[in-house]
């Protein structure tokens, strides 16, 4: 049987071959601190709120307004809670593997301004901060997070090699 | 200084101009069904639900109509941004489709017939076509050269 080894010509045809998917795997490293902070603080912030989220439900935190409580509004955190975390793991994987990050961001961006709406439009003011001061909390920051993820999205820079 | 607007017109094949009339009749459904709706249907001064689901489709709507209003001007002038344009309204019809059915559920109510049921039903067709544009516009180079 012929056992033909591999030469040094055909090793460098085959390494070339691949390197355009080693360049977009390692493109990551490239991106700007700005950009590093900005994903960091969202994951910070998405796991918090789902930590504190749970947190409330299984009862450990006492909520002073019980109304927060009732199942119906336990139901639209629990979807909110479970909708955020795939969104920071499509998020995070669209990242780490420099596939359309810039796509996944925007889409995730114009999902938190929908919740955001949401929650303005269904709570609109009839939740006061010494009533339900963690949720009062997550609200306020709202603004701030979304902010946050803008400049994720806008400091994304898709082809770092010629930026 | 007056600067010249560049207007392209835009070379997309047929089923990007249904998808785009499905998603105008869509919404002009949706804007109809608001508008024409009878008072005395629904009880709405006690009913939580149905008032909420109202607010929330009335918001919706006034912020969708304007978009569809700009969007032909956009596609005319700019393929590039009238793309992102519709990825994002994409990804929004997308996001109200899954916090209306996965998430406010229980907050919200819907009517069960009239306009606004026929609205609900046909949504996933509104759906497919923005998904449809998205990529045609993605894709497909969308000038003649």
């Amino acid at each position: 049987m012929n056992k033909k080894k591999v030469n040094a010509e055909e090793i460098s045809a085959l390494l070339e071959a691949f390197s355009n998917v080693q360049k977009n795997r390692l493109s990551e490293f490239n991106q700007s601190p700005i950009l590093k902070l900005a994903v960091t603080l969202i994951n910070i912030y998405v796991i918090s709120s789902i930590f504190m989220y749970l947190l409330l439900r299984e009862g450990v935190l006492d909520q002073i307004n019980p109304v927060l409580l009732n199942e119906d509004f336990l139901t639209l955190f629990n979807g909110r809670a479970y909708a955020m975390f795939w969104v920071l793991t499509a998020m995070n994987i669209s990242l780490y593997f420099n596939i359309a990050f810039f796509t996944v961001a925007l889409c995730s961006l114009i999902y938190v301004l929908n919740g955001a709406a949401e929650y303005f439009l269904v709570f609109g003011g009839g939740v006061s901060f010494s009533e339900a001061p963690y949720f009062s909390v997550f609200i306020l920051s709202l603004p701030l997070f979304i902010v946050v993820m803008l400049i994720a999205v806008f400091t994304y820079k898709m082809d770092p090699e010629n930026a | 200084m007056i600067r010249s607007i560049n207007v392209n017109k835009p070379n997309l094949s047929w089923l990007f101009w249904v998808a785009f009339s499905v998603t105008y009749a869509v919404c002009i459904l949706g804007v109809y069904g608001i508008i024409m709706i009878p008072e005395d249907v629904f009880d709405l001064k006690n009913n939580m639900e149905v008032l909420t689901a109202f607010k929330l489709a009335t918001v919706r709507l006034a912020v969708a109509t304007f978009l569809l209003i700009g969007y032909p001007v956009l596609l005319w002038t700019s393929i590039k941004w009238s793309k992102y344009f519709m990825i994002c309204g994409t990804a929004w019809a997308i996001a109200m489709l899954i916090d209306d059915y996965l998430v406010l559920y229980k907050i919200i109510e819907y009517p069960e017939r009239g306009t606004m049921a026929l609205f609900q039903t046909v949504r996933p067709a509104q759906i497919l076509s923005l998904i449809w544009m998205s990529f045609e516009l993605t894709f497909k180079p969308a000038h003649k050269q």
